[in-house]
């Protein structure tokens, strides 16, 4: 179930239907609730309210468990009466159905508060509150991209630069200014986050609910519009003709190096942190830069003061999350991770391979005053793959990040918060043919804030330096002509990268138009090589009619030469090639239906210059550079999309995504399909609660062939046709299975059977047969 | 939850964040198998033939490398590259360096050099190109060079001249070597052990009247007559026109497949095998019967190209090598 913060006010009587609404809109909220993000959103205190109010602040995280017994969705919205102790001294529902409204009217009445203050004076508060509560998920909050409703002083689009979990909680914002002194009512109202126009999330609970992605929120990136796989079942793909090696990654706003294990498995963070994953197919806001395709951003989930857990094991994994608070609830510490024991399970059918992964994250907050926040965030992940010959032991391929991220997040007042962070980090691999451990550690330092300067504009920037350090071991047995060891240590030479850059944005919201111009300015050094990128950016949403919006987003983007996919510790130095450059565009209608049915119809034109595209381009022919070598191309992709989607977490939720493209490359005078275009991809998923806790859901993947080249074997260039012939089509068939059992009032467990490709079809890539890549999954989950 | 945990909590990010866990390669030290090619005697020197040709090799370029350590050993490193070397500029010229333990079945390749293959003594960027050209003949079609010979014959104030471009390319595996007149397959890497094998390139088996080392003698004539417009030229073409049914009063020109004392050489695709020619066991029998490769073994120029030529390169002097004849332009795998 979710929590979400207080609602609006809405006179006495507050119609279902809204309130459902600011449900959705909402229900994110409970993450972010406190996030600086979520401040700049609030309707800044100089125009709205005196600044001498300050709105009752929650501590920590409002937890309600989900009804025994109950079922379906609800939304409660609760009066709260804040005692100038901070407790609730009263508890009143005013909207809902039972079980669900004593349920949370008793639970509220746990809950602390920073109270309410008029010139810095406790004072008693009466708030409204919302709970959704959503079966059967877990207890952690689940975090659409809502949107305030109209009639509401509407925030900012995507308000809050700095990322949201882990910051302070945050003081929901006076709607009007409260009655005069004395221990009074108000009325606060709080507004989630949205995503930015153009950008598709997907939260923790729905992806729960997604067949094939065993419930890994990085493994929903496949679903969305946009995005073109590259085999099925293997994580990597492109999105909006960009490349695999041109997506960057984030969790938090610090950078990942990658997402899988051992490339295919499962992603290295665990899911029960990740709050939500928005995948940014382009036009993405200034926040986010040197990447020149796609932006995927995930978010943990935000601090809980409650102890509260959960675990899981599977056929070739385990995993757990606990966390808890201390010290009377200003601080929290969690601690999650997951431990392949495919070694053991492997050993007995191939004794002399070993396979072996395993992830961890650590997370210390503590709020120093009610608006400062320090959080010390941790995690990383390794692989290994090994191999015992004649009873030698080698490893064959291995790769493994740590991060750990220090943060200090402020706010000034609400609307206006900022975050300094600290990141240090090492990624590195061991290289496959080399062999031997290339590394880079890293040093980011980022400072990011906002403020609401009106109800109409609010201001967001920031800035960060990062320095790489690569280094790489000596290869130790080696031919030193060898021109595979010259050319790779030509492209990943020993060297000192930096990285810097400013950017800034301003979100103009007006009656029926949101746009967003903002600037992004990045100097890039490595080695004696130095270049600079001038990334303007620019988002609208403009309502056209009642629940119809015009979406546009139209950016440039840098990035630096990229390697075929993202490798630890591998990024080509010296800015061999030059910066590529990226031309996105988009526009799209997103239309409210029914029976809280979205649907959004987009249309998209990326330009890619001096494209680093390697696998695109492979057909021509690469010869001994096909995998060190660099290819620029200029590259093209256009395309539509299609997503209709309805939650997966309703009783019966489902989506639609469907693309179709033309991804092409042109190298010389040649012009032709990239090696990965698919015309169409398609994905369509049902889920659906059977009750009694039973779930089910299928999901149908459809995409088809991509060009059947192959680079020629001759010495005479052959001309690459620029109509070639196609690969068969294929799909694929996901099938999920749940049954929870409810065990207390926080308390769960549930078996999930699940399995990827249930109909075992075979695949064609490059008129070679593949598989069939089919991965069932059998586990236990638990939380409390 | 105690304050202390999260102090702890932080220790283990902070040190996670700062050291990375991969091992390192720490592996037992292997040996150091250093590949090398030479000339033999006779391209070095100059051989004369029993028909009294005075032989003189001014070039023998090839494309050789990508030596591989095959399987059964622990091979630490391979080179996949190709060099372009001329034999006639020295011998012990480096091929390429690997490391390995354990008996190693040695594969290397005589082929149409990469473009990113290093030039060897005396070697420049214009031979890459002529051995980069793409041509056609009987046997491959729009391929470069894999072997380029350029020799002299004379013989009492006859001069005959001769450049041949051969373009197909040949792996050759389970390459082994001679212990106590045995042929010992594969080469025992020992570690921090370094070893030199030496690849001889004897250019002028191309003369040879037999593939049967007991037999086989060094013989001319049948080349000097294949001159047919006596320009001193001698040309690949012009030796197909001649037939090896009407030259075998000459010499035997055999192409039985008797094993010979080498034992393990054979014939792969029904093509010619380089190994140990010593003990002349070329199995070309079926070769006649036109399954022996692209065409049949019926003329002077097929002998040459498809018989004597893949066993110019030999796997030391005592070795013996499978020839596989291979497809490919010239690009990496």
């Amino acid at each position: 179930m979710s929590v979400a913060g207080p609602t609006p006010p809405h006179g006495t009587s507050i119609d279902r239907r809204v309130l459902r609404k600011l449900a959705a809109a909402i229900s994110s909220t409970a993450l972010l609730l406190g996030a600086p993000a979520l401040r700049a959103q609030q309707p800044p205190p100089a125009q709205a309210q005196p600044p001498s109010i300050v709105p009752p602040r929650l501590i920590g995280s409002a937890q309600v468990t989900y009804p025994n017994g109950a079922t379906g969705e609800a939304s409660v919205v609760l009066f709260l009466t804040i005692g100038q102790d901070g407790a609730v001294k009263d508890s009143k529902p005013v909207e809902g159905e039972e079980p669900f409204t004593s349920t949370a009217a008793a639970a509220a009445l746990s809950w602390r508060f920073e109270p309410a203050t008029r010139d810095g004076k406790p004072v008693t508060a009466r708030i409204r509150f919302l709970i959704k509560f959503t079966p059967p998920a877990p207890p952690e909050p689940e975090p659409p991209a809502p949107e305030a409703d109209a009639g509401v002083p509407a925030p900012p689009a995507d308000a809050g630069a700095p990322s949201d979990a882990g910051a302070p909680s945050t003081p929901p914002a006076a709607e009007k200014p409260p009655p005069a002194a004395g221990p009074k009512s108000i009325d606060v109202t709080v507004y989630g986050r949205r995503a930015p126009p153009g950008a598709v999330s997907f939260g923790r609970a729905e992806v729960r609910q997604l067949p094939g992605a065993f419930g890994d929120p990085f493994r929903a990136i496949e679903a969305m519009p946009g995005v073109t796989p590259i085999v099925s079942g293997i994580p990597y793909f492109y999105v909006r003709g960009a490349p695999p090696g041109n997506i960057g990654y984030y969790l938090d706003g610090v950078r990942v190096p990658y997402l899988y294990h051992v490339g295919l498995g499962p992603s290295v963070i665990h899911p029960g942190l990740v709050d939500r994953v928005d995948l940014y197919p382009g036009g993405y806001p200034a926040q986010f830069g040197r990447f020149a395709g796609g932006i995927v951003a995930a978010e943990t989930a935000a601090p809980r003061t409650d102890p509260h857990g959960e675990g899981n094991i599977r056929l070739f994994d385990l995993g757990a999350l606990v966390e808890s608070g201390f010290a009377n609830g200003k601080g929290t510490a969690l601690l999650a991770g997951r431990y392949s024991y495919t070694a053991a399970i492997l050993s007995l059918i191939a004794k002399n391979t070993k396979l072996d992964y395993r992830d961890y994250e650590a997370r210390v907050t503590y709020d120093l005053t009610p608006r400062d926040r320090v959080t010390l965030f941790s995690f990383g992940a390794y692989d290994l793959i090994g191999q015992t010959e004649n009873g030698i032991y080698n490893t064959l391929f291995g790769s493994e990040f740590y991060r750990l991220d220090s943060r200090w997040d402020h706010q000034f007042a609400p609307g206006s918060a900022m975050r300094a962070a600290v990141t240090l980090g090492i990624d590195q691999t061991r290289v496959p043919g080399q062999p031997r451990n290339q590394r880079d550690r890293m040093l980011q330092a980022r400072l990011e804030g906002t403020h609401a300067f009106t109800d109409v504009t609010t201001v967001r920037g920031g800035a960060d330096i990062t320095v790489d350090q690569f280094r790489a071991d000596t290869r130790p047995f080696a031919d030193p002509e060898d021109p595979d060891t010259i050319r790779f240590n030509g492209l990943f030479p020993a060297r000192d990268d930096v990285a810097t850059g400013a950017w800034g944005d301003v979100v103009f919201k007006l009656p029926g138009v949101e746009v967003t111009p903002g600037v992004r300015v990045d100097l890039y050094k490595s080695g004696a090589a130095s270049a600079v990128g001038i990334d303007p950016r620019i988002s609208s949403k403009i309502k056209l009619a009642n629940r119809v919006h015009m979406i546009h987003a139209l950016g440039i983007a840098h990035q630096p030469p990229s390697f075929i996919i993202p490798v630890p510790g591998l990024a080509i130095g010296s800015l061999q090639g030059g910066l590529q450059r990226s031309l996105q565009s988009s526009a799209g209608v997103e239309v409210e239906l029914p029976e809280s049915i979205t649907a959004t119809v987009t249309v998209f034109d990326n330009v890619f210059l001096n494209m680093s595209d390697t696998l695109g381009v492979a057909q021509r022919g690469n010869r001994g550079e096909a995998l060190l070598g660099e290819k620029r191309s200029l590259g093209s992709a256009k395309g539509l999309e299609v997503y209709i989607r309805r939650r997966l977490t309703s009783r019966l939720g489902g989506y639609v995504s469907y693309t179709l493209s033309r991804s092409t490359r042109s190298v010389g005078t040649e012009h032709f399909p990239s090696l990965f275009d698919r015309t169409h991809v398609a994905n369509a998923a049902l889920s659906y609660n059977l009750g009694r806790n039973w779930r089910a859901g299928t999901r149908f993947t459809f995409y088809t062939g991509a060009p059947s080249q192959r680079a020629g074997n001759s010495l005479i260039p052959q001309p690459i046709d620029p109509h070639p012939p196609r690969d068969p089509a294929f799909y694929r068939v996901d099938i999920r299975l749940e049954k929870r059992w409810i065990l207390s009032k926080t308390a769960w467990w549930a078996f999930v059977f699940e399995v990827l490709n249930t109909t075992l079809h075979k695949e064609t890539l490059l008129g070679r047969s593949i598989g069939p890549v089919t991965i069932p999954s059998i586990g236990l989950e638990a939380g409390f | 939850m105690r304050a202390a945990r999260p102090s702890f909590i932080a220790l283990l990010a902070v040190a996670a964040a700062t050291a990375g866990c991969l091992p390192a390669d720490d592996r037992p030290p292997p040996g150091k198998l250093l590949m090398t090619a030479s000339p033999s005697p006779a391209v070095e020197q100059g051989v004369t033939t029993v028909d009294g040709w005075l032989l003189t090799f001014q070039r023998v370029t090839l494309g050789i490398g990508r030596v591989s350590l095959g399987d059964g050993c622990n091979s630490y490193s391979e080179a996949r590259y190709d060099r372009i070397l001329d034999v006639t500029k020295g011998s012990g010229q480096k091929i390429s360096e690997q490391y390995g333990i354990g008996v190693c079945d040695v594969r290397f390749r005589v082929n149409v050099p990469a473009t990113d293959a290093v030039l060897g003594a005396g070697m420049t960027e214009a031979d890459r190109a002529v051995m980069r050209t793409p041509g056609t003949d009987l046997y491959a079609t729009d391929a470069g060079v894999t072997i380029w010979i350029e020799a002299t014959a004379s013989r009492e104030g006859v001069t005959k001249t001769l450049r041949w471009l051969f373009r197909q390319p040949y792996r050759y595996e389970s390459c082994g070597v001679k212990i106590d007149g045995q042929i010992a397959a594969g080469v025992n890497l020992v570690g921090s052990e370094n070893q030199t094998f030496d690849i001889g390139v004897a250019a002028e088996r191309l003369f040879r009247d037999d593939i049967q080392e007991a037999t086989a003698a060094l013989r001319f004539d049948p080349f000097a007559a294949a001159d047919a417009n006596n320009d001193g030229q001698i040309t690949l073409e012009e030796l197909g026109k001649v037939e090896l049914s009407k030259i075998r009063g000459l010499g035997p020109y055999g192409l039985d497949a008797d094993a010979g004392d080498g034992g393990d050489a054979h014939v792969e695709a029904g093509k010619a095998d380089a190994g140990d020619m010593d003990s002349g066991d070329m199995d070309a029998g079926d070769m006649d019967a036109g399954d022996g490769g692209p065409r049949g073994i019926t003329t002077l120029q097929d002998y040459v190209y498809n018989v004597l030529m893949p066993t110019l390169p030999r796997f030391r002097d005592t070795g013996s090598c499978v020839a596989i004849p291979g497809t490919g332009g010239g690009h990496h795998d």
